[in-house]
């Protein structure tokens, strides 16, 4: 009986979609070559962002241009804490509004309230702290993202990074979340 | 005989359906009209960070790639230029008409016209996302200077500011002086000095407020100050409703003397409901 369970177990997080944390599929996959002006662009008539793509951006805001395959990438994050260790990375799926927010929590040093505080960065606090600050909209952490929303989440990360502050006309305060 | 109805229903649906999809002939095709006036040049002053810059003709076919060049200072742009800037950048153009325009990161902008009519110097930009700062200059005549962004058109006369489009909060307008009219299909919003506009056309507390800034002459009060007036300014005031605010209960300021104020003079609004320089 318990080795029905151990087999199960795994077929059914398999046929689900589920890999190991740390995994990295479509590793050599080679990250568009454009430079940011041309690569937003390019986002900007996208209905999802791919979790490629969303790592090219954060690169470019964090000013690394220089040419990599994915996996490359999901190593070079890794290691500035940018992405989490426990996920695991597939260079054509979707990015979703709380993996953004966390890498946007990390990307930009930001400090949150007590939950952040006390249990470390997750994707649905931080995604909660972006929201509250106005720097994203509302909707939940497992949404996908458009291209034009993470073309403007990332001239928020740019900007704050930058300044140290974001400028009132690419924030909403007023947001009931 | 009602499969032989039902088949010719089926032909004419389809045929009509065809018929729809037909795109008309190229030499149908009304012809595009060169706008009057005489067309001005944009110079670019500055450059920080990677910008490029294109040109698309009027009647060029839709699917036609453009070619980008990198954007240099100098660069002289006329009318249907598109200009694209990536992260930590920074364009300066220098309008013709002394008016200056800031474009800053992340943002993609066409200048759709930039020309002298008569006496009024028209400026059409259009943004697809992004952010610009403009400083419209009105000394050398009347301005007729309208932004475009998906969803709204800012029209300015005399005046600076800087507006935004973003793909997740729509349009926001953050005036620093002179007056602004907003518009967003029939729904519009004049504001001045510097109140605020965004998406959800709210007129609240915060832009009343600053609607009561006293005025010091044309130099005025830096924008520093009047924030900080904004925000820690006391003194006495009187208790009323703002009539556009949804009957909501707010604290009003001494309204200052009008007489000189900034963008109380030389606004007409044109039968668009948009405002214009006299």
């Amino acid at each position: 009986m318990k080795t029905a369970f151990v087999l199960i177990g795994p077929a059914l997080c398999l046929a689900a979609g589920c890999t190991a944390p740390g995994a990295v599929g479509g590793g050599q996959m080679p990250l568009s070559a454009a430079n940011s002006a041309a690569f937003l662009d390019e986002l900007s008539s996208q209905p999802q962002v791919t979790e490629a793509q969303a790592f090219r951006g954060l690169l470019l805001v964090l000013d690394n241009d220089r040419q990599m395959t994915f996996a490359e990438a999901v190593s070079a994050l890794k290691q500035t804490g940018i992405v989490s260790q426990s996920w695991d990375f597939q260079a054509d799926r979707p990015i979703t509004r709380g993996k953004l927010a966390y890498m946007f929590y990390q990307a930009c040093h930001m400090r949150g309230g007590l939950t952040l505080t006390l249990t470390g960065p997750s994707q649905r606090y931080c995604l909660r702290e972006l929201q509250y600050r106005g720097y994203m909209a509302p909707g939940l952490f497992y949404n996908k993202v458009t291209g034009m929303e993470f073309i403007a989440v990332l001239t928020r990360a740019d900007e704050l990074r930058q300044t140290g502050e974001v400028s009132p006309v690419l924030i909403r305060e007023d947001i009931a979340l | 005989m009602k499969c032989r109805i039902l088949v010719a229903l089926i032909v004419a649906a389809l045929c009509a359906t065809a018929a729809a999809q037909t795109p008309p002939a190229a030499s149908t095709a009304p012809a595009a009209t060169q706008p009057a006036g005489t067309p001005l040049v944009v110079t670019v002053k500055e450059v920080t960070g990677s910008a490029q810059r294109t040109t698309v003709a009027p009647n060029a076919p839709p699917n036609l790639t453009p070619t980008w060049v990198a954007l240099q200072v100098g660069d002289k742009l006329g009318e249907n230029t598109l200009i694209r800037t990536g992260f930590r950048t920074r364009v300066v153009l220098a309008m013709a008409d002394n008016s200056e325009v800031v474009i800053d990161r992340a943002t993609k902008l066409g200048i759709g016209q930039f020309r002298k009519v008569g006496q009024v110097t028209c400026t059409q930009l259009g943004m697809k996302y992004g952010s610009i700062r403009a400083s419209v200059e009105k000394a050398r005549g009347p301005n007729d200077f309208r932004v475009a962004t998906p969803v709204s058109v800012f029209a300015v006369t005399g005046t600076g500011g800087t507006m935004a489009y973003t793909g997740d909060f729509g349009f926001a307008l953050d005036g620093d002086h002179g007056s602004w009219a907003t518009r967003c299909g029939a729904r519009h919003r004049g504001t001045r000095g510097t109140e605020d506009v965004n998406t959800t056309f709210v007129r609240n507390i915060y832009l009343v407020q600053a609607a009561y800034q006293p005025f010091l002459g044309p130099v005025g009060l830096s924008r520093s100050e009047q924030r900080s007036l904004f925000f820690l300014g006391g003194g006495r005031g009187i208790i009323g409703f703002d009539g556009a605010g949804q009957g909501a209960r707010v604290l009003l300021r001494r309204p200052p003397p009008c007489s000189g104020s900034s963008g109380s003079n030389g606004i007409v609004i044109d039968e668009e409901g948009m405002y214009k320089a006299r």
